[in-house]
């Protein structure tokens, strides 16, 4: 369908500051997103996420490489950006406006003014009937609702999100999903969704990559990178005896009177009769998969 | 590139506070001033008499409109709205609403495009309250409202009226260069509104210390500095405006050093302060352009 990726990054990088101020923000990093996809862009507070959608955006210019969104290089040619929507970290409005006129004064600078449109998507994201009040008494959920609105008005093929859960109450995250989900799968908008909260997008997302310290640290698909993670919960009698008995073959954790191991479900007649061939007494066994959560903190070397 | 230039007046005009305290103002003052001359007329007998003695003229009643944004009150208003304008998109964050969706080099000279047909409204509108005003009140007094209308009168008022428009858009947009280059450099309006109005203080004062420095030291050079200056030029187009003849402080500072005096032209100093708007709104452009948008 989509042959170019949506984004490319080729040795993306953004240094702040001169001398003993320097920060490397984001360090040469390469990234492709293929169209059609919830592409999830996770990593801590401070991680390089925002800066490297800003340098997607245009509106911070790269200390090296570049951006390229469907093919074109945004510094040079900024006009590919109609073929973006965008929600950049926290929605910022003119408060002294209404919601209404907030989104007609977008759509009028991008060219693509459409009261039909406007009137939709306020509905979409359930603005309707606060669309005449002043931004300034939104709470910021509504904020990011609008803001959500905004970066659709021009009916982008490309929308990225930068933290877009922040400040919506858990049925609002849910909303924000299925919405994300929909934008994809019915309408064939390719996604890019920056977030730090990796439980709460685990499940929308496709393919991930995970920056930490303005680098990639991993990518591909959420499936393929939690293969092989997971871990099995025993509650046995002996605590001390059955991490003997296990950790010549399987990274073991005991907590409490649960032993933790590192091992595939497949494994667990193998480790079973090891147990029981040293009689040691087993109550319960849990399968646990491995969340992106976790994975995340393991890639990343910080703890939970 | 009107969408977006409706755009720009949506949200200007819509910060209704802000153009209230800064541009509506000076009509509204203006309707008030006129209000006010005419509660004095019915309240204060002496008053009467002597403003029905010598009515204002409708031509200078209502020219004078364009005197106001020249003095320095006048313009910081203006700064103040200027700088709401283009520092405003920093601190309330929306720049990276409005980026990504148009070149910066438009919204730029769109912000300054909006601004000026705004002036240019206000103005207009406080002109015509001025002069239709004081007109009524003339007409209330039973005095004749002069000058009489003729071709003639209408053909001076015309050309009186688009000098004195045209010198105090000049002058206004000279200030909005300065306030809008503070803003954008400090990314704060109150910033742009400080050392914007620093520059507008400073720049005539330091314009007419070069004469004694150029005295003290015999250097003439400083002279031919200060004939390229924005406020020596404005002076000079409006002394040819109102006076038909070059400003003759640059001559009296040229005779002082023995020198024969320039006549700069008009179009002299048409040249040099469409050179300054040219350099201010490519400097603003160029800062824009190099510059990172984080909040």
């Amino acid at each position: 369908m989509n042959e170019q990726p949506a984004i490319q990054l080729n040795n993306l990088g953004k240094t702040f500051g001169r001398r003993k101020r320097k920060v490397e923000a984001v360090r040469g990093i390469d990234l492709a997103v293929p169209a059609g996809l919830v592409y999830g862009f996770l990593g801590p507070n401070g991680a390089g996420k925002s800066t490297t959608i800003r340098m997607i955006m245009d509106l911070i210019r790269p200390s090296g490489g570049e951006a390229l969104v469907y093919g074109r290089n945004v510094q040079k040619d900024h006009a590919i950006l109609q073929r973006v929507g965008t929600l950049v970290e926290g929605a910022a409005f003119y408060n002294f406006l209404s919601g209404r006129r907030n989104l007609e004064l977008l759509a009028r600078t991008g060219d693509a003014y459409d009261a039909g449109r406007i009137q939709t998507l306020l509905e979409q994201v359930g603005l309707a009937d606060k669309a005449d009040r002043q931004v300034k008494g939104y709470s910021t959920g509504m904020k990011q609702r609008l803001g959500l609105a905004a970066a659709l008005l021009n009916d982008p093929d490309l929308v990225i999100l930068d933290e877009p859960t922040n400040g919506l109450d858990p049925a609002g995250i849910q909303e924000m999903r299925g919405f994300i989900r929909d934008l994809a799968d019915k309408q064939g908008k390719t996604v890019f969704l920056s977030s730090h909260l990796l439980g709460k997008v685990e499940q929308v997302c496709d393919r991930v990559a995970i920056i930490n310290q303005g680098k990639i640290v991993s990518e591909g698909r959420v499936a393929d990178l939690l293969a092989g993670q997971s871990s099995l919960l025993l509650d046995v009698g002996e605590v001390d005896r059955a991490t003997a008995v296990l950790q010549s073959r399987w990274p073991v954790a005991a907590d409490g009177q649960w032993l933790a191991v590192t091992a595939n479900r497949t494994e667990t007649p193998e480790l079973v009769q090891m147990l029981v061939a040293q009689n040691v007494a087993i109550y319960e066994i849990r399968h646990q998969q491995q969340s992106l959560e976790q994975f995340f903190l393991d890639v990343t070397g910080e703890k939970k | 590139m009107l969408n977006l230039y409706r755009a720009e007046l949506l949200k200007i005009v819509g910060n209704r506070w802000v153009t209230g305290f800064t541009l509506w103002i000076f009509p509204v003052g203006a309707l008030g001033a006129v209000l006010f001359v005419a509660l004095l007329a019915l309240a204060v007998d002496d008053f009467a008499a002597q403003f029905f003695r010598e009515p204002p003229l409708w031509t200078s009643a209502m020219i004078s409109a364009w005197n106001f944004p020249t003095n320095i009150l006048g313009q910081m208003f203006l700064m103040g709205l200027t700088a709401v304008t283009f520092a405003g998109e920093y601190q309330w964050g929306t720049w990276k609403n409005i980026i990504p969706r148009r070149r910066r080099t438009a919204l730029i000279l769109i912000k300054f495009l909006a601004l000026g047909t705004l002036v240019l409204f206000t103005f207009v509108l406080m002109s015509l309250i001025l002069g239709l005003g004081y007109g009524l009140i003339a007409q209330i007094g039973g005095v004749p409202y002069g000058p009489a209308i003729t071709r003639t009168t209408l053909a001076e008022f015309a050309r009186d009226y688009s000098f004195q428009a045209f010198v105090t858009f000049l002058t206004v947009l000279i200030t909005a260069i300065y306030a809008a280059f503070a803003a954008m450099l400090t990314r704060s309006i109150l910033g742009g509104v400080m050392v914007g109005l620093g520059i507008v203080v400073v720049e005539p004062i330091s314009t007419f210390l070069l004469a004694p420095v150029a005295f003290h030291f015999d250097w003439t050079f400083l002279l031919t500095i200060m004939r390229l200056t924005p406020t020596y030029n404005i002076n000079n187009v409006t002394s040819w405006v109102t006076q038909n003849m070059p400003n003759p402080t640059i001559a009296f500072y040229y005779e002082a050093q023995g020198l024969p005096p320039p006549a700069d032209s008009l179009g002299f100093s048409l040249l040099v302060l469409t050179g300054w708007v040219v350099l201010g709104i490519g400097l603003i452009l160029w800062l824009f352009q190099r510059q990172d948008i984080n909040s």
